[in-house]
């Protein structure tokens, strides 16, 4: 009996260490993102701004996935919106998702779609970060650093990029 | 001889049709030269006047069309919570701001940030928002059917979209910035998207044309 129940363990540390090993293949697999978010940043905000606007770039490299929401301990609430121009009129549009096509680089901008912070904690001050936390539909959750940048200074690291020459 | 009636005909028939180009050209360029300057946006051939309202300012002061006489006025319509459009349009009107001081020194100039959101944007909020983006930004609010009264004499237009929450809702509006004559008339409308570069060159020819005009 007892012989037999020595066998039963060694049977279920094999099969645990078995369980294990595909666990860690599952994390390098998992640990292998198609979905990165780049250069996030946000606006400072003035004395007396209750919402804030954050702006990245997402670059996916795997099958069309979609962006479907955000959180941050900064405010309220994390709102995916579009800034669109319709005959002159600037409205601001919710959006339930954002569809990333697979292999596609979005790009979040001042003037476009924006992930909105409803009822900030308190003010967006310049040189200071905060995490956000964007939903996607496969990908799932992704913590995002964001810098708060004054926008009355130079535009954020991201541009400047753009402006080096090799 | 039937060749050379032939030739004079032709002759005279160039000549007409050379002075016909020519005085078309003339006329062309009279027309041209009589007209506003090409901006990015509309002037107005003549200043138009505001009509009466009464505001307030940043510090709670009466605030009448009056008081935008004497300096060119550039007003901006938007609302203390709007977290992207607003602020990147003031980031832009600063620009413009700095960049007046080199290209028209002698022209006298204001900046205004007139709220279409008067219900949230009391003059101490608007003080403190103002001040952020320029020392010298002016901010106006007050009774909602006054700031109408402005913003239909300058063709700006604004409404809140229904079906949102009573205290969390997002106004739409025009994001043009209007620039007034030192008379308080209105004479310009830049539309957006604003580029500082452009709107203070714009401004350059308008003052070019129209600042040192007798009153």
């Amino acid at each position: 009996m007892r012989g037999m129940i020595a066998l039963k363990r060694r049977r279920a540390a094999v099969a645990l260490a078995g369980v294990a090993a595909a666990a860690v293949v599952g994390l390098a697999i998992a640990a292998e993102p198609t979905v990165r978010v780049l250069d996030a940043w946000a606006r400072a905000t003035a004395p007396g701004a209750e919402n804030g606007a954050v702006y990245f770039k997402i670059v996916n490299q795997g099958a069309a996935d979609r962006l479907v929401g955000a959180r941050t301990q900064a405010a309220r609430a994390a709102e995916l919106h579009a800034s669109a121009t319709r005959d002159g009129v600037v409205e601001m549009r919710h959006l339930d998702a954002l569809p990333i096509e697979a292999g596609a680089t979005v790009e979040l901008a001042p003037g476009g779609t924006h992930v909105m912070l409803v009822g900030l904690e308190s003010r967006l001050v310049a040189g200071t970060h905060l995490e956000l936390r964007l939903i996607f539909a496969t990908a799932g959750e992704i913590a995002v650093d964001v810098t708060v940048v004054d926008p009355r200074g130079p535009p954020p690291a991201a541009h400047e990029h753009e402006h080096h020459a090799p | 001889m039937k060749g050379s009636l032939a030739l004079a005909v032709t002759l005279a028939a160039g000549l007409a049709i050379g002075a016909g180009i020519a005085a078309s050209l003339a006329w062309r360029h009279a027309a041209t030269s009589s007209r506003p300057p090409a901006i990015g946006g509309y002037v107005l051939p003549e200043p138009r006047p505001l009509g009466s309202f009464e505001l307030v300012d940043e510090h709670g002061a009466r605030f009448a069309p009056e008081s935008f006489a004497g300096s060119w006025s550039f007003l901006y319509f938007g609302y203390t919570y709007c977290p992207d459009v607003c602020p990147l349009a003031l980031v832009e009107l600063g620009e413009v701001k700095k960049k007046l001081a080199e290209r028209t020194p002698g022209a006298a100039t204001r900046f205004y940030f007139v709220s279409v959101d008067p219900q949230r944007d009391t003059p101490e909020r608007l003080q403190e928002y103002v001040a952020y983006f320029d020392p010298e930004l002016r901010g106006l609010t007050g009774d909602a059917a006054q700031i109408a009264v402005l913003a239909n004499a300058v063709g700006a237009v604004y409404f809140v979209p229904p079906g949102q929450d009573e205290k969390r809702y997002l106004v739409s509006h025009s994001s043009n910035i209007v620039l007034l004559d030192p008379s308080g008339g209105l004479r310009a409308v830049f539309t957006s998207p604003h580029v500082a570069d452009q709107v203070a060159g714009d401004f350059a020819a308008i003052f070019a044309r129209y600042g040192t005009a007798p009153r």
